[in-house]
């Protein structure tokens, strides 16, 4: 029995296999109009698995390299319809907190996906961890599953009914259900205008601090890892700086989760 | 410890001390990160404000740099190097400038010499910069420019662009000056052939930088081609530094930044940049592989090192050749 997912424009059929769907499962829906479907299935090869994607088969190695190959077929597309449609993305988080839309940028590993499952945790509904697009002041999410770097230290507050899978790399990643971070059976993803945005940055200090960002600071933050890389890169930059200018940024020195998640609720 | 490039550009940005100097420059990885970036020079100026390295230009204190293995030497040789490099940029760049002004030719100063006086850094000396780039009105007269360098002591550079996709059909060989860093491109058009439509560039008036929202254009644009030659799939940081510091002081605002939606690439043929220069008016610039000789001098050297010319020559049709 086929798995139907709503990844924006891109309706993606799976095949019953528990891997790919604890790799996929989104439990969203979005506002957006379905351009394309796209169909990945695991298959039997005399020497091992497959992985088919639209009738493309290639072998496969285990869950990690699954998770790869169906990840960056699913990415793929979505950055295509989110290019020609006039999106880009931004490599960040996306939640919904007290009634506004928070974007949550930061380098990889630097804590973005635990500061937005405490959000969760004080009521925020979570949106994606991973990419928001971006278009005339509008952002949504990437509906993925969350994905947790937690370099072994865990996940502050997690339930482990929220964990769908683990893919053991050295620094191992826990796939989270949105739905189950967020307390809710299904999301439903649709654009919104952006009200803040946070650059979250390592501290050692021993609480939280808020320090507003400069222009030139949020464009540095954001404009590197901003996509799609075949875009052409003057709309991608100002489009990079429309954003910056249409919501305030601020950068946010975290200490633990839930002190960095209170200390974001808490920007006036 | 990220070795997120944007995470040591932040810190640079803030004119803070980042946790790498804090923690007595002993974070190698970082600096080496800051370097394949291009912004080493950005970071060591941030040392330099927070006293982790000397402010001192002399090039005696750098020493033999095949020994230099602290961090805080690699900052030290960063940044000495590129004021060093600055300092030569300028005398390059005043060179051809008086050889312009000499020749009558009208002129405009290219990526970071444009924004040179533009007060777009806080500390010009700071920003990276490797060549100086000239865009020159008239195309049929780089030849003589370039013979008057020459003469003056330039010679050709043997360092050669050697990237197929990045091969170049918008200025001839980079001269250099013997003893001195950077090299001078005098160019006949802003963009190799195939993307010069997508920045419309005037001489100004005065012969110096032109607007400051159309030179970001082309920085960018200049830019992304380059990142899209090496398959980098990021601009390069230093770009991406202009138009931060621009907008930062307010000098532009994303919207003056033409699009190419707002670029009339009919207003004027391609090669064509200026509505001053020579025929401008009456003919069209087409890119062909071969370009007046200059005389002896230029053509014999080029031909002997096998410089491929590509250069733009005067079409002989009216009005605009829109070749793409």
């Amino acid at each position: 029995m086929a798995v139907i997912l709503d990844y924006l424009w891109l309706e993606v059929e799976l095949d019953d296999d528990p891997r790919l769907v604890s790799l996929l499962q989104n439990s969203s829906t979005s506002s957006l109009p379905v351009r394309e479907r796209l169909r990945i299935t695991v298959g039997k090869a005399p020497d091992g698995e497959t992985v088919d994607i639209d009738g493309d088969s290639q072998p496969v190695s285990g869950t990690i390299q699954l998770s790869e190959i169906a990840y960056g077929a699913v990415h793929d597309r979505v950055a295509r319809w989110a290019r020609d449609e006039g999106w880009i993305r931004i490599h960040a988080g996306l939640a919904d907190v007290d009634g506004r839309r928070v974007m949550i940028a930061g380098p990889s590993g630097v804590g973005k996906t635990t500061t937005i499952v405490a959000l969760a945790d004080q009521g925020a509904t979570v949106l994606g961890d991973e990419a928001v697009l971006v278009r005339n002041g509008q952002a949504i999410a990437l509906p993925r599953p969350l994905h947790a770097k937690h370099g072994g230290r865990g996940i502050e507050g997690l339930r482990p009914a929220a964990v769908l899978t683990t893919l053991a790399y050295d620094d191992p990643i826990a796939i989270l259900d949105p739905a189950a971070i967020n307390r809710i059976p299904q999301l439903e993803h649709r654009p919104a205008p952006l009200d803040l945005i946070v650059l979250l940055e390592r501290s050692d200090g021993e609480r939280p601090r808020v320090i507003p960002a400069s222009t030139a600071e949020a464009i540095i933050a954001l404009a590197p890892d901003a996509g799609p890389f075949t875009s052409d890169r003057v709309e991608l930059v100002r489009t990079v700086i429309d954003l910056v200018e249409s919501a305030p940024v601020v950068r946010l020195l975290m200490t633990t989760p839930a002190e960095t998640a209170r200390a974001l609720r808490a920007i006036p | 410890m990220s070795r997120s490039p944007t995470r040591v550009l932040l810190a640079a940005l803030r004119r803070e001390p980042p946790d790498w100097a804090l923690s007595g420059l002993v974070d190698l990885p970082v600096i080496e990160l800051a370097e394949v970036s291009g912004v080493l020079p950005v970071v060591a100026d941030v040392a330099v404000r927070h006293g982790l390295i000397p402010d001192v230009d002399a090039p005696s204190v750098l020493g033999d740099r095949r020994t230099v293995l602290s961090p805080a030497a690699v900052l030290l040789a960063a940044r000495q190097q590129n004021r060093a490099r600055h300092a030569d940029l300028d005398a390059i760049r005043d060179i051809a400038r008086a050889e312009l002004d000499k020749a009558g030719i009208g002129f405009r100063h290219l990526k970071g010499g444009a924004l040179r006086s533009a007060a777009v850094w806080h500390d010009f000396g700071a920003r990276p910069t490797r060549d100086v780039d000239i865009l020159v009105a008239d195309a049929f007269e780089i030849p003589r420019i370039e013979s008057a360098l020459l003469e003056r002591g330039f010679v050709h550079s043997d360092d050669v662009e050697k990237n197929r996709a990045w091969e170049d059909d918008h200025h001839d060989r980079p001269l250099v000056w013997p003893g001195r860093a950077g090299s001078l491109e005098l160019h006949a058009a802003s963009l190799v052939r195939q993307h010069r439509g997508r920045v419309a560039l005037d001489i100004p008036a005065a012969g110096e930088s032109g607007d400051l929202a159309t030179t970001l254009r082309h920085i960018i644009v200049h830019a992304q081609l380059q990142d899209d030659a090496l398959l980098q799939g990021r601009l390069p940081l230093v770009a991406l530094l202009d138009v931060a510091f621009a907008i930062e002081n307010g000098l532009v605002t994303a919207a003056d930044i033409p699009t190419d939606g707002t670029i009339d690439l009919r207003a004027r043929p391609h090669g064509c940049t200026s509505a001053r220069s020579a025929g401008c008016g009456t003919r069209g610039f087409q890119a062909v592989r071969s370009r007046p000789c200059a005389g002896p001098s230029a053509a014999s050297s080029s031909a002997a090192r096998g410089w491929r010319t590509s250069f733009a020559r005067p079409c002989s049709r009216r009005g605009p050749c829109l070749v793409r």
